[in-house]
């Protein structure tokens, strides 16, 4: 299917509608952790048992298990949403010049394949001792430019080279103002799902770079850095496991579908 | 077919040349980075046959990595393929069913599927070993401990290729499907016929990109099923900043990554309909 035959549907998608909710949800509940947390930093019995006023127990320092995922989840996303502005700002402006510059290519790309060389980039910046943050903001940054540019080329090529457009430009009108009024309408949705995409796979980065232990470091708390910690106690506390990746995997889930919505295909993430 | 065959051998040979560029201006430019005792050139070509200036393990650390990746790619392309053409062929419920479940595999981290796995089948059910690695000299001990670790792996990866693959199927131009129908052939018989001609020719590229990032992805499985893979070894390396052992153990596996993914792609030559009219005289 082209982008082309994408139908421009009325009203907002329920994709969009669901998958934004959610990711809001999470991201308010990380925020108030900069207020409130349930129990704060206190210090309690290490290990102890999931139970009606700690949900998920306490983990191996005795901090409270919810309490530390609701400020794990804000570093993972602050992080994540750093190197993904990175990359839009670099990427989207790369791919302009490329769409306007060269001709039309079927090259496409898809987020989820900035994991590995993420895992290469993280394990050379942090062999190279270089500080946790800047590791996980190239690890993410530098593959999401060249998805970025690659699929805003992709997307951009074909709106560009639309007749309307040209008929606008022989009319007369400038290309800056061609751009905006027929072009931009038509790209901007497609760009705001390649910045969800792009943020759906930087946490996935920062998760599993801070698991690999190339990533945020103990004191810090992070998604990754929880299931690092909580491995060794996996079989007696599976929750200090299960419950920080599923945060993970749902944010991510959840942005993948608002982004799936927006671009208006029914291809799935 | 001759551009294809070329692109793909210089592809492999530009990425492990220039990775061994990159790598020794990166890694070896620092004070620390050992083996200075030795000229700059020796230690340059020592990376590509494994020789970090020390002892290394390498040898039996990729005999870990490689059958994990090995095995990974064989539950990526079974799943993925199965599901992939079981969406094509039957619209309605079962594409749904499949987007879905490709969509949520293709976004799970393998290292946290893999602590999950290890939760249910060696916790719970006590069906499997939950971590460590049995010796080759055993080899259904070997094959079994790497059983959760090469499922955890390659699940996330058969929804990628599940979803690359259905997408595939329904790149047909029309013009083709009209021309079959020409020939009395059922429209969706003439548009599947297309489509699985297309996905085919797609697959080798799609499997040679899947291997290399199962290869590079199987160092975080390793840490959770505590296998000596070479992935872990390189983890290890990178946090202990051993940089001679990082940028041994880094190029060696992307020495690996680079043939195996020229293999599966050349594979192309024989898979591909349009590749082999041309072969035939």
């Amino acid at each position: 299917m082209t982008l082309e035959a994408a139908s421009v549907r009325p009203g907002i998608d329920l994709r969009v509608v669901l998958g934004a909710a959610l990711a809001l949800i999470i991201a308010i509940l990380a925020l108030t952790s900069l207020a409130w947390t349930p129990h704060g930093a206190a210090s309690l019995t290490p290990l102890a048992e999931p139970d009606a006023i700690h949900w998920i127990g306490t983990d191996a320092t005795g901090r409270d298990g919810a309490s530390v995922l609701m400020a794990a989840t804000l570093t993972t996303l602050l992080l994540a949403i750093f190197g993904t502005l990175a990359s839009l700002f670099v990427g989207i402006p790369m791919g302009v010049a490329l769409a306007l510059r060269l001709p039309p290519s079927n090259r496409t790309a898809h987020a989820i394949g900035m994991l590995p060389p993420a895992l290469l980039i993280g394990v050379l910046v942090s062999g190279l001792a270089a500080p946790a943050n800047l590791t996980l903001f190239l690890a993410i940054a530098l593959p999401g430019v060249v998805v970025a540019a690659v699929i805003t080329r992709r997307i951009l090529a074909p709106l560009w080279h639309r007749d309307y457009v040209t008929a606008a430009r022989l009319a007369g009108l400038r290309p800056l103002a061609a751009a905006q009024r027929h072009v931009l309408p038509r790209l901007l949705p497609q760009l705001v799902a390649l910045g969800l995409e792009l943020l759906a796979v930087a946490i996935l980065i920062e998760v599993s770079l801070s698991f690999a232990g190339l990533g945020v470091l103990p004191p810090g708390a992070s998604l990754g850095l929880m299931l690092r910690e909580a491995q060794q106690f996996m079989t007696i506390r599976p929750l200090l496991i299960v419950v920080p990746g599923a945060v993970a995997v749902v944010t991510a889930l959840a942005l993948m579908l608002a982004a799936s919505g927006l671009r208006g295909t029914r291809h799935g993430a | 077919m001759r551009d294809y065959v070329l692109t793909r051998l210089v592809l492999a040979v530009g990425a492990v040349l220039g990775a061994a560029v990159l790598l020794f201006l990166f890694l070896d430019v620092l004070p620390g980075a050992g083996g200075a005792d030795r000229p700059a050139w020796a230690r340059f070509l020592g990376l590509f046959v494994g020789d970090t200036g020390a002892p290394n393990t390498f040898g039996e650390r990729l005999a870990v990595t490689l059958p994990l990746a090995l095995l990974a790619l064989l539950v990526a392309g079974a799943v993925g393929a199965g599901l992939g053409l079981a969406a094509g062929r039957y619209r309605g419920l079962v594409d749904r069913l499949v987007r879905v479940l490709s969509g949520v595999l293709a976004l799970l981290p393998p290292f946290w599927l893999g602590m999950l796995l290890a939760l249910l089948f060696a916790g719970l059910l006590k069906l499997l070993p939950a971590s460590g690695f049995v010796p080759w000299s055993n080899p259904l001990g070997a094959l079994a401990s790497l059983l959760l670790p090469s499922l955890a792996l390659g699940l996330p990866y058969a929804g990628q290729l599940a979803l690359r693959i259905r997408r595939d199927l329904g790149r047909v131009a029309e013009r083709d499907v009209q021309r079959l129908r020409a020939d009395g052939i059922a429209a969706f018989e003439a548009s599947w016929q297309l489509g699985l001609a297309r996905a085919l020719a797609e697959l080798p590229q799609a499997m040679a990109r899947t291997f290399g990032a199962l290869l590079i992805g199987a160092a975080l499985v390793e840490s959770v099923f505590f296998l000596p893979g070479l992935g872990r070894q390189i983890l290890g390396a990178a946090e202990q900043h051993d940089l001679a052992l990082l940028r041994g153990g880094l190029l060696l596996l992307i020495m690996v990554a680079a043939f195996g993914m020229l293999l599966l792609a050349l594979l192309r030559v024989l898979v591909d309909p349009a590749f082999r009219a041309e072969l035939r005289p």
